[in-house]
């Protein structure tokens, strides 16, 4: 599997660039995720929804639906969309250390 | 610990159980059809043809390690032009059943687990309770946002229902506006139909990764539900896969279902010619084009021409006949678009598009500015490749192209909309 660095600490990723280890998770892989992302500053509501996503995998092992991601910060779908430009799945997660989102995407 | 390796498996053996009758491989005359009209030709240095002959010489080891199973869509294209109708697609499958879990691609293991921690059967292991919460919370939405649909109903586990309606997860988990339109399509057309809070789940990640006791599990929970439920027919959603594997799979283990399977496809075309979906392209002023791909799951591999006759019919009924145009080649010698047989989960993102480079050309050979399909697989496939190869085509569900040309595509539900389509509503 592929391994990259960042801010002097090394991250191993799946293919489509999502972490293996969720333990990895740092503020290092935050920085490299923003940048990949093309999202420009982080801000307090970027933090909210990483939060709420890490929060809801500790105790469900798996990702929440959208309808109780926005339930949970208070953000309309919409926003998280102009938070995280490829979207909650993708964006969000990969951000948060979660996995690839399963099923057909 | 000490790593598993990969049984070697007899594919000769294996192959010539498999042969159809009046089929010898000794008579195969080795013409490359299959080969040449595999767009997984190439990849991991193989093709079927080369798959076959390296059978038949006992090159079991190789066999046994090559990746090349898993950039296999099992899409049966080499078996629907091989004179002998050779079903390369069965050994394919043997093969990824003989890897240990460990070895297998772990987006289609997890997808395969997490189908079985749950009732709902769904690859993204959303529980039921998730899923009744999601249909009703959104149900409500509409209900007040839209005064049209004040009333509109989104049934669960309504006993005796005609239509026992399945859902790809992606929609209830990412996209939940995008279930909207076919309800609307349900109640214009007046359909006595149920969603399941058990088993409502269409994807069959267990039937990709060769786990054929899993298959069954999954086939056996949804057919149960059905028949608890007493419905007449279980309605597939357009996701390709989730047929093949129930109609499939209920034949395969023998299982007692007291339902007809239809996909709604079908039922499109039917209620269009019946006039209870009053759709027309009048909408369509400015002449945008439309081409189809044809899901292997739903066509080569299970209903054939008809269902292939029908997507056109509703597609040239929704967009007008001139702004209808069709890839070459099509129907069930259409090629498959690379998303199929879980290879958008089996980290080989390169090799997917390398395979889907075909698709893209078919596509890019018609002008189209659109592409239906009826597929969230192939739908995932079609856009990935389209931004991956630079092209400006778009690609929409029919529910959401119904409900524009009726008028009643509500503003949440125009997510995969182009400017030039968002502008004819």
């Amino acid at each position: 599997m592929p391994t990259l660095e960042h801010n002097g600490s090394t991250f191993e990723v799946d293919e489509d660039g999502f972490l293996l280890k969720g333990d990895d998770f740092n503020e290092d892989w935050v920085d490299y995720v923003k940048g990949v992302e093309g999202i420009g500053e982080m801000t307090d509501e970027h933090q909210k929804v990483i939060d709420a996503l890490q929060e809801y995998y500790k105790k469900n092992g798996i990702a929440p639906m959208v309808r109780i991601l926005s339930k949970t910060t208070g953000f309309p779908l919409k926003r998280i969309y102009e938070l995280f430009p490829s979207g909650p799945g993708k964006g969000a997660c990969k951000m948060a250390g979660l996995p690839k989102p399963t099923g057909c995407v | 610990m000490t790593e598993k390796t990969i049984p070697t498996l007899n594919f000769k053996e294996k192959a010539e159980e498999l042969l159809p009758e009046g089929a010898s491989f000794e008579a195969c005359l080795t013409c490359g059809l299959c080969s040449s009209g595999c767009p997984a030709s190439g990849i991991e240095n193989m093709d079927p043809r080369k798959f076959i002959r390296m059978a038949m010489l006992g090159m079991d080891k190789e066999l046994s390690t090559s990746k090349w199973i898993w950039a296999c869509t099992q899409c049966k294209r080499c078996q629907h032009v091989c004179p002998m109708s050779i079903d390369i697609s069965q050994l394919v499958f043997l093969a990824r059943s003989n890897w240990p879990r460990e070895k297998k691609p772990a987006g289609i293991v997890r997808s395969c687990q997490l189908i079985q921690s749950t009732d709902s059967t769904s690859a993204m292991g959303l529980p039921p309770e998730d899923f009744v919460f999601v249909v009703q919370d959104v149900l409500e939405e509409v209900r007040e946002q839209q005064p049209k649909f004040k009333n509109m109903q989104a049934p669960m586990d309504k006993k005796g229902a005609h239509f026992f309606v399945n859902q790809n997860s992606r929609e209830p988990m990412s996209e939940p506006d995008e279930m909207v339109p076919l309800w609307k399509i349900f109640d214009i057309v007046g359909a006595n139909w149920t969603y399941s809070s058990k088993a409502w789940a269409a994807e069959n990640f267990c039937m990709f990764s060769g786990n054929e006791e899993a298959w069954r599990e999954v086939i056996k929970k949804r057919v149960d539900a059905v028949n608890e439920l007493g419905c007449e027919v279980w309605l597939n959603t357009e996701c390709g896969h989730s047929y093949y594997t129930m109609w499939n799979g209920i034949n395969r283990f023998g299982m007692k279902a007291d339902f007809k399977l239809e996909s709604l496809v079908t039922y499109y075309a039917r209620w269009i010619r019946e006039g209870k979906l009053p759709v027309n392209s009048d909408w369509n002023r400015k002449n945008i084009t439309f081409t189809v791909q044809d899901p292997c799951m739903i066509v080569r591999k299970a209903y054939g021409e008809s269902i292939a006759e029908d997507m056109r019919f509703v597609t040239k009924s929704l967009v007008g006949e001139e702004n209808f145009i069709d890839m070459q080649p099509n129907r069930s010698a259409n090629y498959c678009c690379g998303g199929g047989g879980g290879f958008l989960q089996a980290g080989m993102t390169e090799h997917r598009r390398t395979y889907g480079k075909r698709k893209f050309d078919q596509i890019a050979a018609t002008g189209a500015s659109y592409v239906l399909t009826p597929c969230h697989n192939c739908h995932s496939q079609i856009e990935d490749i389209g931004h991956h190869y630079r092209g400006s085509y778009g690609v929409v569900h029919f529910w959401t192209l119904i409900c524009l040309s009726l008028g009643i595509l509500g503003e949440n539900e125009r997510t995969y909309l182009g400017p030039d389509l968002l502008e004819c509503i």
